[in-house]
């Protein structure tokens, strides 16, 4: 390197451009590229050709630019030990806070459960975390240390009585003086080589941060991936369970949407068709809206089971039977009340119509006068209480006509009565069905709900937005227990503990038609319990406590629909007629 | 040779720097054994155009050292005793009124021992300070004003002056500003004892050397032009500047020692007399700029007279070249952290 005179901007090139510099560049790589721009660590770490020409490329602008010339003797020597020596104590605080971070990311992974999107992030993150200190060692590397700092560093470190630094600040007037001390410079650097003049040592405690930083980082990948792997296998798990849920779920659903398409009662029709938006719910994966879906359906249901409730006469077909009993030939219908069968009071009242119609003139024998009459009247009463109206009026005429007989009353005022009565018990058996009907969709979708929580409820989605709802744990089948129940002794006996033992609960039964059977399957080798009392046995013991809560007029009107509907449901599906 | 231009290469201006001064304080150091440090600082004083104030225990040397300097530089050299009774008109010189033999009687001015290249001013400390005063004109400026006329000085012009620190009874210390105009004050220190025994051997054999004239003053001023060129950079005159403001108390550069003993610190002529002796210590070393080492080496003799202690440091029996050991610390500390 020639002696250049002192470091100066002028020597500025016309409008130098950046085609000019890649021309100059490709034809001769060297000029003007004083600065080799081939650093430290593109020589030690990325010993690539394109990476030392890359560095050059961006750099021979500063070079052309800014200087042209270099200002101190081996200047690029210079530049590259003060690199190299920044990057020396640069590494140490990078590695000791990239330590401290994967020490907390390791900490988090091993203390806390965390999802797999949580694992990614935590991989993109020790990623980011690297690629963050290899940026701040690049740049580091790339900076262009001022002359000053440069000079005065290399005046310490090479030992020299401020030489460099006298080079770089020589006053205007003092050229012959700045030649001379360069040649006297550049003579010494001659003498020596820089790089052991200038040596670069990398304490132990850098290199312990680093292999610190390096095993915590293969810690934090060892460990997040482990966990990765296990929670990738609990969700593909979870999904085919939950596969299978929404499969059976979509029998029921299928077939409630069956039985809105076919069925004739304009209720149930609306009722059933909401099964569609279930479906639809359940498909869309979102817990809530399914949750929702249901709560609203179940609600609608327990409304409708509420409304037949209230206008139903079954609660008190017995006293209406004996009252129906003053007058002679009511044998079959009374039976058919007593026995809740509507079906059949409603035929027998139709015989009877038939029977007054044919025979109008007739005499209809009275077997209680005012005995009857009282009886007819207070059944009116109770049926004007609860509502039904048409009734309650028709009950009361015929209250009249048996308080006005003597004996006997003509044939002809009872044919509206009668056929009032068949009307009503007919409504009443279509009553009944439908509140069959909704109480087993009632029982399909507690079904339903268990189904979708799955075994151990407390994981599942379906579970937790139940609570969440406030509503009991295990579904609205025990919700309908909240009156008219009992806590003492199970009716099934006492439990018997099986080692493994499960229990499967399913509702069979088509919809509108018949019937519906809750059966529950226990495994013998399942874990759990299973009653040492059959199901009949115990059926037993309830039809008696059903007869005597039904006829018991002194229940409250809230609390009778219940106790109805509980012992409605223990009612032996083999003989609907015997409770 | 001494008739010529100094040469353009700085390389060889510098080699003629250090040949002329090695010559000079060889031919010093026949006569004056040991005291290397003060005679080569007493010289760069020289060199520089300041002027020095020796100080020490009597019979160390100073005077022959004075006297010798003077002798080997070729210039007129004026002695003067500093006596309590000496007046300012015998040192800068009065006007009589004289005969010129032909019956005519004028007035003519007729110099004083100051009007000398070389003067030296024994035990400069027992004069008044009136008499002392006479001498500040003339140090700084290189001329004199007697009745009401200026006269200029011959170039070169320095005052060499030497004073005793034991005796202080009968002695007038020297003002602020007549301390502030010496270039260096130089302590004379006791000889080592090699040095003693030659010393002893010179001095009683009968055969003192004679000291030879090796540098004639146009010689000196070459010398003097050259260190002047000697450039120093901006960071090294801000150097310059943090050493002296680092001896004012209320500095933010001054120690802990400084803000506690210090009075009143060095004046910024100490900065200039810094930069200027700096200058020549480079050359001496060969450099071709100024360092921040130079600055340091020249320090002491700069700052130890210019920096006024209080009462409490006398008390504690502290001297300003303790403190300024903490200064020169307190400096270098601070830029090796510049270096960082």
């Amino acid at each position: 390197m020639a002696l250049d005179g002192r470091h100066s901007r002028p020597a500025r090139r016309a409008s130098p451009t950046w085609g000019g510099v890649v021309a100059q560049w490709l034809s001769d790589g060297t000029r003007g590229a004083w600065i080799p721009f081939s650093s430290w660590v593109a020589d030690c770490i990325v010993p690539l050709k394109a990476a030392r020409s890359l560095d050059r490329f961006l750099l021979i602008r500063y070079s052309e630019v800014t200087m042209n010339q270099s200002p101190l003797p081996s200047f690029d020597l210079l530049v590259e030990r003060w690199r190299a020596e920044h990057l020396r104590r640069l590494a140490m605080p990078v590695f000791a806070v990239l330590s401290g971070v994967l020490l907390i990311l390791l900490t988090a992974m091993l203390g806390f459960s965390l999802a797999a999107p949580v694992l990614w992030g935590v991989a993109f993150a020790v990623a980011a975390l690297w690629l963050t200190v290899a940026g701040i060692f690049v740049w580091s590397n790339r900076r262009r240390p001022a002359l000053s700092a440069l000079a005065k560093r290399a005046d310490v470190a090479l030992q020299l009585p401020d030489d460099l630094l006298s080079l770089i600040e020589s006053p205007t007037g003092a050229e012959e003086w700045r030649k001379a001390s360069w040649q006297k410079i550049q003579d010494q650097f001659a003498k020596i080589d820089l790089r052991q003049a200038w040596p670069i040592h990398w304490s132990r405690l850098t290199g312990g941060a680093g292999v610190l930083a390096g095993l915590l980082t293969m810690a934090v990948i060892g460990v997040g991936w482990n966990k990765l792997q296990i929670e990738s296998q609990r969700l593909t798990a979870e999904r085919a369970v939950q596969a299978e849920r929404l499969a059976i779920a979509d029998a029921i659903l299928e077939d409630w949407k069956e039985f809105s398409k076919t069925t004739d009662d304009p209720e149930l029709k609306a009722l059933f068709a909401e099964a569609e938006k279930l479906q639809s719910a359940l498909q869309k994966t979102d817990p809530l809206a399914a949750m929702a879906e249901m709560n609203r359906l179940q609600q609608k249901m327990s409304s409708l089971e509420a409304t037949l409730a209230s206008e139903s006469i079954a609660s008190h077909s017995t006293q209406l039977a004996e009252a129906l009993a003053a007058f002679e030939g009511m044998g079959a219908m009374s039976s058919a009340l007593r026995n809740q069968n509507f079906e059949a009071a409603a035929k027998e009242a139709e015989k009877w119509a038939t029977e007054l119609q044919r025979d109008p003139q007739g005499q209809q024998t009275l077997r209680q006068g005012a005995a009857g009459a009282e009886l007819l009247a207070r059944e009116s009463a109770v049926a004007g209480k609860r509502g039904n109206l048409k009734l309650s009026k028709t009950l009361d005429e015929m209250a009249q006509i048996a308080r006005s007989a003597k004996g006997s009353v003509p044939k002809s005022q009872l044919v509206d009565p009668a056929e009032s009565l068949r009307d009503q018990f007919s409504q009443e058996n279509a009553r009944k069905n439908q509140g069959r009907t909704a109480q087993t969709g009632q029982q399909q979708l507690n079904s339903l709900r268990r189904r979708l929580q799955g075994e151990n409820a407390e994981d599942s989605p379906y579970a937790q937005l139940s609570q969440s709802a406030g509503q009991a744990k295990g579904g609205p089948s025990h919700a309908n227990q909240e009156a008219g129940t009992t806590s003492g002794e199970p009716p099934q006996g006492e439990l018997v503990n099986l080692p493994d033992a499960g229990t499967q609960e399913s509702v069979t039964g088509q919809l509108g038609k018949g019937e519906s059977e809750t059966r529950t399957v226990s495994a013998a080798t399942g874990s759990g319990t299973v009653a040492v009392r059959t199901k009949t046995m115990a059926l037993a013991d309830y039809v008696e406590l059903s007869r005597q809560a039904i006829s018991d007029e002194n229940l409250p009107l809230a609390h009778r629909r219940v106790i109805r509907t509980y012992f409605e449901r223990i009612r032996s599906t083999a003989d609907p007629q015997t409770p | 040779m001494t008739k010529k231009s100094p040469p353009a290469a700085p390389e060889t201006q510098i080699a003629e720097f250090q040949r002329r001064f090695q010559t000079l304080q060889t031919a010093v150091q026949q006569s004056v054994i040991g005291q290397e440090d003060v005679v080569r600082h007493a010289l760069m004083a020289i060199v520089a155009g300041g002027h020095v104030l020796l100080e020490g225990v009597p019979g160390l040397g100073k005077t022959l050292l004075v006297k010798t300097i003077a002798a080997a530089l070729h210039l007129k050299f004026q002695r003067v005793q500093f006596t309590p009774d000496l007046m300012p008109s015998d040192l800068l010189g009065t006007t009589l009124l004289m005969d010129d033999g032909k019956g005519h009687h004028q007035f003519r001015f007729e110099p004083g021992p100051v009007f000398g290249n070389v003067l030296l001013g024994d035990e400069i400390n027992r004069a008044t300070p009136k008499t002392q005063s006479a001498l500040l004109e003339a140090m700084q400026e290189g001329h004199v004003t007697i009745g009401g006329e200026t006269r200029p000085l011959p170039q070169p012009f320095f005052v060499l002056a030497t004073q005793n620190p034991l005796e202080m009874e009968g002695t007038y210390p020297l003002p602020e500003a007549q301390m502030d105009r010496f270039f260096f004050q130089l302590i004379v220190p006791y000889p080592a004892e090699s040095e003693f025994t030659r010393i002893l051997e010179l001095t009683t054999s009968g055969a003192l050397p004679q000291t030879e004239a090796v540098l004639n003053g146009e010689e000196l001023l070459e010398m003097r032009a050259i260190a002047a060129a000697v450039p120093a950079t901006a960071s090294m005159r801000q150097r310059a500047v943090r050493l002296v403001m680092a001896t004012h108390p209320e500095s933010p550069y001054a120690t802990a020692d400084v803000k506690r003993y210090v009075r009143y610190g060095a004046s910024p002529r100490a900065g200039q007399a810094c930069i200027a002796a700096a200058k020549i210590h480079a050359a001496l070393a060969g450099r071709f700029h100024v360092a921040s080492e130079d600055l340091i080496a020249v320090a002491h003799p700069i700052l130890r007279h210019r920096m006024m202690l209080n009462f409490e440091a006398q008390a504690d029996g502290l001297n300003a070249d303790y403190l300024l050991e903490g200064v020169v610390a307190s400096c270098r500390e601070q830029w090796a952290k510049e270096a960082q």
